[in-house]
């Protein structure tokens, strides 16, 4: 494992938003002796299949797995994950947006999420992240930037789609013993330009596997029950 | 298509509603296409005044259970709202490469009638780009009536150029924002696009961008 690089992860289907997205990072201010690249994983099944290709590709200590329609905008990206992660070893993973408390029902943006909404002032070009700002804990962080400094694999036997793969990586963390966490942060370290989806079947199989793999104790059976062959 | 026809669209589909059962008018005043999306809207509305009636019952259910019913109540629409939503992209496109005033004035009716309904262009991303785009095309419609431009929104001729131009205006404008090189690539595209300051305006005051002066003053110390 090279202690000195960051790999920025990324799987691609949209060249002109995995451009847009390139062109930020190329603007990061990178440390002195820190080296960095960027995968980008074409084709992949599965955000968790991609993902641990992209793992497998990369001797960096420190993996940045993103979405291509995320922009990184603060500039100092790189300065701030490494000077986490390298003051705490016991932080395996650090995004950008996440849940202190996964409700029961698995469903992230059910439950307060982290960062809150908070108006920008006018000072904010002049605002740069301090490490005595905090960090939350979180039991989850979504995926739009997951950044780790360990590499554990992603359950692409269980979440072989596009949805859970964040909060079951973030889980399997977790469960090996590491934080999670999400910078306490008062400006905005990324803009994602998401697009929103419908497709809600998928999303709710993999729901029910998520609860099944890691809130079993809080829910097992139940929603094995809860079909209503009558709504179908 | 004159203005004599956009009324006619308003009137044709203000008499469809007021009388659904009539299929010979319908079939007559309307195209196969338009007849489509009629059809399709008036499946997603009986789909949707039966999932309402299960919806009383939900406060009675367990917490698991109300999470489910939903979630399967948001796959049955799933179906029907892709269908819905491929029938107005090829409608859209159809418009749009007429690149006239009265086919975008077809294209704000049929917008305006599914936002009322609240069906698909409140879901898909391809219909937050094209209210926006809209917008744009209401504003510079106002300059030209004033003797002041001309409508140059009429020269995207799909929904894939629309909102693919609309995207690289955002990324333009952005990179302003935030001081990433080039930061002026925004006037080529402008001229390479024949795109009004008025679209980019628009896109500027209704998109994910925060520092709005400082684009602002950019573009007005580049552009004189």
């Amino acid at each position: 494992m090279n202690e000195n690089k960051v790999s920025f992860i990324i799987c691609v289907n949209d060249n002109l938003f995995f451009e847009e997205c390139v062109r930020y990072l190329n603007w990061l201010e990178v440390p002195e002796g820190i080296e960095t690249d960027i995968l980008e994983i074409r084709e992949a099944h599965s955000m968790a299949e991609g993902y641990n290709e992209g793992m497998k590709s990369s001797d960096a200590k420190y993996k940045v797995y993103m979405h291509q329609d995320a922009f990184i905008v603060n500039k100092y990206f790189i300065y701030d994950i490494l000077s986490i992660f390298r003051e705490d070893r016991s932080i395996g993973m650090l995004g950008l947006v996440g849940t202190e408390k996964v409700p029961e029902g698995g469903v992230m943006w059910f439950g307060d999420r982290v960062p809150p909404t908070y108006e920008l002032d006018n000072n904010w070009e002049l605002y740069r992240y301090q490490r005595e700002d905090g960090l939350w804990d979180v039991e989850g962080i979504d995926g739009v930037l997951m950044a780790t400094q360990y590499d554990i694999w992603w359950r692409e036997d269980l979440f072989d789609g596009w949805d859970f793969y964040d909060l079951s990586q973030s889980f399997e963390m977790r469960k090996r013993g590491y934080r999670v966490v999400v910078p306490v942060h008062k400006r905005f370290w990324h803009l994602h330009d998401d697009k929103p989806a419908l497709s809600l079947w998928n999303y709710n199989n993999y729901r029910r596997k998520f609860i099944k793999e890691y809130m079993e104790n809080q829910e097992n059976g139940e929603y094995d029950n809860c079909i209503d062959d009558s709504i179908q | 298509m004159g203005s004599n026809e956009k009324a006619a669209l308003i009137k044709r589909l203000s008499a469809y509603i007021e009388n659904t059962e009539n299929e010979e008018y319908f079939q007559s005043m309307f195209s196969l296409e338009e007849q489509n999306i009629l059809q399709t809207v008036a499946e997603f509305e009986k789909m949707r005044w039966k999932h309402n009636e299960k919806l009383k019952e939900i406060s009675s259910m367990t917490k698991s259970r109300k999470i489910d019913t939903i979630f399967q109540i948001k796959e049955q629409e799933r179906v029907v709202s892709f269908k819905l939503r491929e029938q107005l992209i090829e409608q859209m496109n159809s418009l749009l490469r007429q690149r006239s005033i009265n086919a975008w004035m077809d294209i704000l009716t049929w917008y305006h009638l599914l936002k009322h309904k609240k069906l698909a262009v409140d879901k898909f991303w391809e219909f937050f780009v094209l209210e926006i785009m809209l917008k744009a095309f209401y504003e510079e419609l106002k300059l030209m009536d004033m003797g002041r431009g001309h409508v140059s929104v009429l020269l995207l001729c799909s929904m894939e150029e629309l909102t693919e131009t609309y995207y690289k205006i955002v990324f333009l404008l952005r990179r302003i924002e935030y001081d990433v090189e080039p930061k002026d690539e925004i006037l080529y595209f402008m001229a390479e696009k024949k795109l009004s300051l008025t679209v980019i305006e628009t896109i500027l005051h209704n998109s994910q961008i925060y520092n709005i002066k400082k684009i602002e003053r950019a573009l007005e110390s580049w552009m004189g």
